[in-house]
């Protein structure tokens, strides 16, 4: 078996306004971060959200790309830069659905190696069950952490926001194999 | 455990290569899930990342995708027998900002079945920039089918260049069935030497589901730095000369723990030249030696040939990768007959092949024979061409030829294959035409 969990939040009881991750092993290759989540934003049905990596606030070294679609429209963005996050995928905000949270996958390969940047893939997205497709949102979002440095802790932010109760974030470590198939 | 994902292979580029191969995927588990950190060494346009199952680069791949690009609204396409591979996602190229991998998944559910197999991929390249150039940044979700009713056993990526250094690719068996316990011991059997390699043979003993072995290893840490894992039986271990293993057992090995084979081998290996194979020639045609083992560090080849004909005999002497690709060779040679010496060149893509010496025919002598001998040195390198030498030739008791010749093929690519054909047909080679192949570590 190859994934591992490292920490979790587990189903948070009241508000939190931001998930850290600290001494993240160094042992896996590549890490997933798996959101069940939803925000307090009042004033939208929507909450953006961000990632940082060991703590580096430095802006300019991360940016991203997103591919989004909400049943009506669809576009390309591009976020993040000389930002000091990668933007996450959307989640449900206070004005959506209730009892609707979104879901979020995050996969940032080879984490500890030297030799590259880290690029991030993730997908996420909710549906709010509305006619009114400005709510809900899916994407495929790319992004870059500029570093060669191996990751060490992650932050998971709300822009500001806060988790509502019955939010999760769980970190897992994936390895890979020793045996090469040639 | 909520997810049983299991890594099965896993390759890391130390340097540039035209392509990366896996092999024997074992057909144990339900789906398999491919991650790929990629980058290409393309330097002025843009590059993709392709995939072939089972050697099949026939038109059996389509594939849909959703595209996106900064500065440019989502598109979607419908892509059919592109190249005869799997679909392509872009890859950063040198033009992409430095140190940029792509972050590629791929899943290819029931890949064991007797239907075709349709797979998802889900693929990011980044670039620090808000448009895009040679495709990237690019977000793209596609899905495809590879048409082929055959299970899935082997997967060959590969690009338009060169896939860069450090390009990493991993694959997962996911099943439905979790381990509750560690599997059975092993039970070893013959240890073989094969020239400075070990092949270590063992039975399985698996308990069945539940208790399933995840990879088998070797591991004697009285010599060894760290355990060596194979899949299936043999496990191959890269030996000293000269140097006694006593401790050579084989563990079974899953997430719950391991257990390893009872009544260790002992084994020294006293040579480091092993033999491959051992053909006849055929007549006419052509002859090819496949899935040459890559755990060698150089091959020699040694050809014993009479023609049938009249006149002079001669063959062509070339090499293959994985990637079906032609590559040109460049040699030179010199060439002796007792009374003059000669000297040829040549080389660029239209040489695709070595010429061998020229073999005795019925003019000469019966049943004497010509011989060469042909070295490959650093045929696993993917940093290097293929640099050959070559020295044969025949005496007839007041005539002959000896030729000494040198030549590189042209490819990255490891040589899994040796091919051998007749220059001048309809000329045939006599009874007795060998070809023998060597392993050298």
């Amino acid at each position: 078996m190859s994934m591992f969990p490292i920490a979790t939040t587990g189903t948070m009881t009241g508000s939190l306004g931001q998930v850290f991750f600290n001494n993240i092993p160094s042992n896996f290759t590549h890490l997933q971060l798996r959101v069940y989540g939803r925000g307090n934003l009042s004033t939208t049905a929507w909450q953006t959200s961000g990632v940082q990596f060991n703590l580096d606030g430095t802006g300019g070294n991360y940016n991203g790309h997103e591919m989004w679609a909400n049943g009506s429209n669809q576009g390309t963005t591009s976020a993040g830069f000389f930002n000091a996050w990668f933007n996450s995928p959307y989640m449900p905000g206070n004005n959506s659905l209730a009892n609707t949270f979104g879901i979020q996958i995050i996969d940032i390969l080879d984490y500890t190696n030297t030799n590259k940047f880290k690029t991030i893939r993730a997908i996420g997205g909710f549906d709010d069950n509305n006619t009114s497709t400005t709510n809900q949102r899916i994407g495929v979002y790319s992004g870059q952490y500029r570093s060669t440095n191996a990751i060490t802790s992650i932050t998971y932010n709300v822009a500001g926001n806060t988790f509502i109760a019955g939010s999760r974030v769980d970190l897992y470590g994936i390895a890979v194999s020793n045996a090469t198939g040639v | 455990m909520s997810v049983f994902l299991q890594p099965i292979y896993t390759q890391t580029l130390n340097a540039n290569a035209s392509s990366i191969t896996f092999n024997n995927i074992p057909q144990g588990f339900t789906d398999l899930k491919i991650v790929v950190s990629g980058r290409s060494t393309e330097a002025t346009l843009w590059d993709n990342l392709f995939w072939v199952f089972n050697s099949n680069t026939g038109n059996n791949y389509s594939a849909n995708q959703a595209s996106g690009y900064p500065t440019n609204a989502p598109s979607a396409d419908r892509l059919f027998g592109h190249i005869n591979s799997g679909f392509y996602p872009h890859l950063p190229t040198t033009s992409a900002t430095a140190n940029l991998f792509s972050n590629t998944e791929i899943y290819i559910p029931n890949y064991s079945s007797g239907k075709a197999k349709s797979w998802l991929c889900t693929s990011v390249s980044e670039r620090n920039a808000s448009t895009t150039t040679n495709y990237t940044p690019e977000l793209l979700q596609a899905a495809g089918v590879f048409t082929s009713t055959s299970p899935i056993t082997s997967i060959t990526f590969y690009c338009y260049a060169q896939l860069a250094q450090y390009t990493t690719i991993t694959i997962y068996g996911v099943s439905t069935v979790y381990d509750t316990g560690s599997p059975t011991a092993p039970t070893i059997g013959t240890v073989t030497d094969l020239g400075g390699i070990a092949s270590v043979a063992f039975t399985a003993n698996d308990s069945g589901q539940g208790r399933t072995a995840d990879n088998y290893s070797v591991y004697d840490p009285t010599i060894m730095s760290a355990p060596v894992y194979a899949q299936t039986s043999p496990v191959i271990v890269p030996v000293s000369l000269g140097v006694t293993y006593n401790n050579l057992a084989v563990s079974a090995n899953n997430a719950i723990g391991s257990n390893t084979s009872a009544n260790p081998a002992g084994f020294t290996s006293f040579n480091n030249y092993a033999a491959i194979a051992s053909l006849t020639l055929p007549s006419a045609g052509v002859l090819t030696l496949s899935n040459i083992p890559q755990y060698y560090r150089h091959l020699q080849v040694r050809i014993v040939a009479r023609g049938n004909g009249a006149g002079a005999a001669t063959g062509n002497f070339t090499l293959s990768g994985n990637s079906s690709g032609v590559y040109g060779w460049g040699y030179h040679s010199m060439r002796g007959n007792g009374s003059s010496v000669s000297a040829f060149n040549g080389g660029g893509a239209g040489y695709q092949s070595l010429q061998l010496p020229v073999f005795p025919s019925t003019s000469q002598t019966t049943n004497n024979f010509g011989i060469c001998v042909i070295d490959i040195l650093d045929y696993t390198d993917t940093a290097k061409f293929k640099t050959v030498r070559m020295f044969g030739g025949y005496d007839d008791n007041g005539s002959g030829v000896t030729e000494i010749a040198g030549g590189y093929f042209g490819s990255f690519e490891p040589v899994t294959s040796i091919i051998f054909a007749w220059a001048n047909s309809p000329f045939t080679y006599a009874t007795n035409t060998t070809m023998s192949i060597y392993g050298i570590s």
